[in-house]
């Protein structure tokens, strides 16, 4: 009997004050939030014993909201020009396992940065840091590599493909 | 925050102002609904209080009879119904009077709906006459305009009061209205369907303006962007084709033809920027730049720290593409 | 002319099997004793009035979800709730308003009348009726968290 008199505003604010990293939203990132990532390897080859590559873990991976941003920055900045809807076509696919330049999240950021020869644009003037990250993450989840509650579940426009969450996940080889 | 009666005194937004047949047809269905309303609650008013005020020293306790009842609901219910047709009939001629504008004559506009902004084109045969603007549909007063309306992201809807009703804008479908302005003046619209965070901040202006003034503007538009002058101007061109401002807008005469967002070739022929959230002056304007998110969260339009010269200079351009 | 029972013993039977019998009725008709009898109670009256009861909690909270918009929306450009937040308050503000409160406040009303109305001492299947209580607290309770 005494449950319905738990201050339920209390209980409320305690549930909302655990917060949910795949349910935030940030509009506004602070400039200096997403710095370029430094010590990339683009091999774990390396003289000497073999030192493991710790996979860096991209700033947006668990957010729902930043892969769906990522797939209309995917749409609106033309990556689907070369890339089409993960298929390839100029440019290498980008659902399959093979990552010519690293599958790493710093990896594909620094490809998305610099450019690569053979065609890829350098857009790190022209894109900010935390929108690539935002592409970064949903890269990924174009070969399954994004949890499936995260990953976006469906097009606006016809499919071309499975949704990113359906897709089976295609793990990189090295 | 600024104070956005300030931007628009000049611009009119009424349904009980209207500048247009439609709207005044409109008007008119909204006068009679008003006053047949009014005429019903008083009557029944009168009804109710005199019923209370004669049986208020009831001496006589025996009810109305059957007969004089039934009278009475009977009146009641044909009054009603009599009533309710009449406004059935009603409607349905002022939804007929509305969409009967005859187009022939007119110019075509064709607009698409974003989040939160308008895309606004005017249809020429004539590729090199076509001009694309945003947020702002100037039309010739006294000529029919079809407005064709396709959403891009979500369903919004086209209101400029002063003009006509609600017209939904769908992605994957056309549908269009025929509206004539026959004042000249500016009226301000917006979008009428919730579409996102900034749905309360879509709003357009339409600038009814004589012929002659239509044809200057028009051909204004049509030309491509004023090259930069002075070096500041030449200057700021160079920061905004090396910045991020390329990913998304187009200025014609440039290299910038990106269609993401709001076409920047005439900017500063517009009155207001960001769908008539903020005037077009160069504060509202560096601000807009510099951080977009920090006025109307939410928007496609990443924040743009740049270095204060490069954003003067970038300014300076802008403020030269009249 | 020994099988034939007396009266005597005839009535005894039928006083021994009515207070077997009435301790039947009374153990299906009345509810356990104490907390875990409010709980557990299958009478039709006391289901609709735990949802009665809880419908009107969930009604303040939409309401007070509604008085938070109100506030926004008072004056132009206020800064009450963010855009982002004030979606998600119309959201749940609706959700609440149809699903925790409208919907169920008028199914308990039925569930307290109708049985009444009709002559019947509970509806069919009366704990399933108490278990769809629950369920629907278990909804109110996940929506809110």
């Amino acid at each position: 009997m005494f449950f319905r008199f738990l201050n339920p505003a209390l209980l409320m604010m305690l549930l909302l004050a655990s917060g949910c990293e795949r349910e935030q939203r940030r509009f506004d990132e602070p400039t200096a939030a997403s710095a370029p990532v430094d010590s990339i390897r683009m091999t774990p080859q390396q003289p000497g014993p073999m030192t493991p590559v710790p996979a860096t873990k991209a700033p947006y991976s668990e957010n729902a909201y930043a892969l769906n941003e990522g797939k209309r920055l995917y749409s609106a900045y033309n990556c689907e020009g070369c890339h089409f809807l993960g298929g390839g076509g100029m440019g290498p696919a980008l659902m399959d396992d093979k990552w010519i330049y690293g599958s790493d999240p710093a990896n594909i950021f620094e490809t998305i940065v610099q450019g690569r020869p053979n065609g890829m644009p350098s857009f790190g003037a022209k894109i900010p840091r935390y929108q690539i990250w935002q592409l970064v993450s949903y890269v990924r989840s174009m070969s399954g590599l994004a949890k499936s509650d995260i990953a976006p579940n469906r097009n606006d426009s016809m499919q071309a493909r499975p949704a990113e969450a359906m897709t089976k996940p295609e793990h990189p080889k090295q | 925050m600024m104070h956005p009666l300030a931007i628009f005194m000049a611009a009119d937004q009424s349904a009980l102002r209207p500048a247009g047949p439609q709207s005044a047809h409109i008007h008119w269905l909204w006068d009679v609904m008003l006053w047949v309303s009014v005429a019903v609650y008083a009557i029944v008013m009168i009804i109710l209080l005199a019923g209370a005020w004669k049986r208020r020293k009831a001496t006589d306790p025996t009810p109305l009879t059957d007969s004089k009842l039934e009278q009475y609901i009977v009146a009641g219910v044909a009054v009603s119904t009599l009533i309710l047709f009449g406004l059935l009939a009603a409607s349905v001629a002022v939804g007929k009077a509305t969409s009967d504008l005859d187009p022939r004559n007119g110019i075509t506009v064709k607009v698409t709906g974003y989040q939160w902004w308008w895309r606004v084109e005017y249809v020429h045969p004539d590729p090199q006459q076509y001009v694309t603007t945003a947020n702002e549909i100037h039309v010739p007063v006294g000529k029919p305009v079809t407005v064709v309306l396709t959403g891009a992201d979500v369903i919004h809807s086209f209101w400029a009061p002063n003009l006509h009703g609600k017209r939904d804008l769908i992605p994957g479908q056309q549908t269009s209205l025929v509206l004539r302005a026959d004042k000249p003046g500016v009226y301000r619209g917006q979008c009428a369907e919730f579409c996102g965070l900034q749905h309360a901040h879509m709003a357009f202006e339409v600038v009814a303006e004589s012929q002659e003034q239509f044809d200057a503007w028009y051909s204004n538009q049509v030309k491509e962007a004023v090259a930069p002058q002075t070096p500041e101007q030449i200057r700021g061109q160079q920061v905004f084709l090396s910045h991020a401002c390329v990913m998304c807008h187009t200025i014609r005469g440039t290299e910038a033809a990106a269609r993401t967002g709001p076409e920047l070739t005439h900017l500063k022929s517009r009155a207001t920027i960001a769908a008539c959230t903020l005037p077009n002056e160069r504060g509202q304007l560096g601000g807009w730049i510099s951080n977009p998110q920090s006025i109307k969260q939410g928007v496609r339009m990443p924040p743009n720290p740049l270095a204060p010269d490069e954003l003067s200079a970038l300014l300076g351009y802008l403020e030269s593409l009249k | 002319m020994s099988d034939i029972p007396s009266t005597e013993q005839i009535q005894r039977e039928e006083a021994a099997d009515f207070v077997v019998r009435r301790e039947a009725l009374r153990r299906t008709w009345t509810a356990r004793p104490g907390f875990y009898g409010w709980l557990t109670d299958t009478n039709h009256k006391s289901v609709a009035l735990k949802y009665i009861v809880t419908t009107f909690l969930f009604f303040a909270f939409g309401g007070v979800e509604a008085f938070m918009m109100r506030l926004q929306l008072a004056r132009p450009d206020n800064n009450l709730l963010k855009p982002d937040l004030y979606n998600q308050v119309f959201s749940v503000h609706g959700s609440t308003m149809m699903f925790l409160f409208a919907v169920p406040v008028m199914l308990a009303f039925g569930l307290y009348f109708v049985p009444l109305m009709v002559g019947t001492r509970n509806v069919a299947f009366p704990r399933l009726n108490l278990y769809g209580y629950y369920v629907y607290l278990g909804g109110c309770l996940f929506l809110y968290t």
